[in-house]
């Protein structure tokens, strides 16, 4: 086999290098101006910080104030204000350009369908750490416990979780916005994605919250982060299909 | 439970369910052959 | 599923029936009186029988829809959407099958309902993603739209079951059952129990094929019949 003309190889490289830096741009643009949308709905954002002390308070009355068992519930009470806060956050995706009719804005612009759904993707990331923020610190000072192991492992944890979520919010978004009852259909569509996600996050928190080391929680880590490639690889292909004719 | 009591219950629901589903579907193509029959004449 | 088109015209397909009924009938007879019962179970592993089949069909259904999202959005042909719709409307019928005659074994055999067994808490899952698969069918009215979208949402659906499967292997080494004995996997090991196995599954797997077959002819009825209607408006 003959060897590539250096030339062309160059200019291979150029047009590969422009399409990624492109992408990134037009997902940068998409995200800032959901960003900027959201920060004009303040209302939205306490909306998000009364739920997650709602739940701290009612996770706090139901287990009494300085319960002796309180890392059994640990994962649980951090994981299910999260996925609601995301359940919230998916109808900003594309639901809401839908009523607004800003979508076929989205559609005419030139813009990859990859950018678009990454954009939303980082949006709804962001907007679901903005709400774990919140509920970790609060719920450890609330209910009286702190994490045995590393913070950072705790971080990471949380952070490969809530994208996950992300992913599958943005894509749930996408599928919610043709049908009749919008928001009201996410959870159904969540279903059929969500466990593959969460159960593993739940299971790693639980055994961080008791002192676990990078070894015992690597296979929930390897599963989290093969379900985001998975994800990252069939969207790829296939969200052309959902946002165009 | 018996044995015979487990088996039993176990094939009536699988029969039961089988028979349940036919049913719907024998009903929704009568109904859809009605139809068809009045866009004929 | 091409069988059913291999040999055409209207006598066949009342003939189909009645073959679907002798094998099923025949594995019947297998399964409740010429297998043997098994040594530590007694007969109550005969529930096997019913329940094993059941689960590999709702398995198989997911597969069909998920082959069939592929095509229909490679094709953009609607009958691969009556196939997968179909698909997963019986595979749901079967799961709900699967999962209760499980759990009604699991309560005889072992005390619990539910005892978080993997395949067990897997089957779970795929019923909800089944679920929410069918709802999120009917939610969406324009026929075009919902064929394209929802063969996306087959396909994501059909690739995070593994993923639960896995997840729920984590979770039973972490919280072992005392309950559970380790004799399960055992069954299956003499020849004639193994026949019975087969027989039934493919007994069972035939009358899965035929009840796709029709509830797609139903829906691809009800597509022609609201066309022509469609037509008629105009």
């Amino acid at each position: 086999m003959k060897p590539k003309p250096q030339v062309t190889k160059t200019m291979e490289d150029e047009v590969s290098h422009n399409q990624i830096t492109n992408f990134f741009n037009d997902a940068w643009q998409i995200l800032l101006k959901d960003l900027r949308l959201e920060l004009r709905r303040k209302y939205e954002i306490y909306s998000i910080i009364i739920l997650a002390l709602i739940s701290n308070l009612s996770f706090g009355f139901a287990l009494g104030p300085s319960n002796p068992n309180v890392t059994d519930f640990i994962s649980g009470m951090l994981w299910v204000p999260i996925l609601f806060i995301g359940m919230l956050g998916f109808t900003t995706g594309f639901v809401r350009e839908m009523d607004r009719g800003s979508i076929e804005g989205l559609r005419a612009a030139p813009i990859s369908p990859q950018a678009i759904l990454a954009g939303k993707t980082v949006y709804i990331f962001l907007l679901m750490c903005g709400g774990a923020i919140i509920i970790i610190p609060s719920s450890m000072a609330i209910l009286n416990y702190s994490f045995h192991s590393n913070g950072f492992l705790v971080l990471l944890v949380v952070a490969l979780g809530i994208l996950n979520i992300a992913v599958i919010g943005s894509i749930v978004s996408a599928l919610a916005m043709y049908s009749q009852s919008r928001a009201l259909i996410i959870p159904a569509l969540s279903m059929p994605l969500l466990p593959g996600t969460i159960i593993p996050s739940i299971l790693a928190t639980g055994k961080l919250a008791v002192g676990a080391d990078i070894n015992s929680i690597l296979p929930e880590l390897q599963i989290n982060l093969a379900f985001l490639l998975l994800m990252i690889a069939t969207l790829w292909i296939t969200f052309e299909y959902v946002l165009y004719d | 439970m018996t044995t015979l009591e487990l088996l039993f219950t176990v094939s009536a629901i699988f029969w039961v369910l089988i028979f349940l589903y036919l049913t719907w579907l024998h009903r929704k193509i009568m109904k859809i052959s009605k139809k068809l029959n009045k866009l004929k004449v | 599923m091409n069988m059913f088109y291999m040999i055409k015209g209207e006598n066949m397909k009342k003939i189909y029936p009645i073959i679907i009924f002798l094998v099923n009938l025949a594995a019947l007879y297998m399964i409740f009186l010429w297998a043997p019962p098994e040594r530590t179970l007694g007969d109550s592993y005969r529930v096997f029988f019913i329940h094993t089949p059941s689960a590999w069909i709702s398995y198989l259904a997911f597969t069909i829809t998920f082959v069939s999202s592929i095509l229909y959005l490679k094709t953009r042909n609607f009958k691969w959407d009556l196939y997968a719709s179909s698909s997963a409307l019986l595979g749901l019928l079967f799961c709900i099958i699967a999962i209760i005659t499980g759990a009604i074994w699991a309560k005889v055999a072992w005390g619990l309902y539910w005892n978080w067994d993997p395949r067990q808490t897997t089957t779970l899952v795929l019923m909800l993603a089944y679920l929410g698969y069918v709802s999120f069918r009917m939610a969406i009215n324009d026929k075009e739209q919902r064929a394209r979208v929802s063969s996306v949402l087959g396909i994501l659906a059909f690739i995070s079951i593994p993923l639960s499967y896995l997840s729920t292997i984590i979770w039973a080494t972490i919280h072992p059952m005392p309950l559970i004995p380790t004799s399960k996997l055992q069954i299956g090991v003499e020849p004639a129990i193994l026949q019975t196995l087969l027989t039934s599954t493919f007994a069972v797997t035939l009358l899965f094929l035929w009840m796709l077959y029709i509830t797609v002819e139903m829906y691809r009825t009800i597509d022609t019949v609201e066309s022509v209607k469609m037509e008629n408006v105009k």
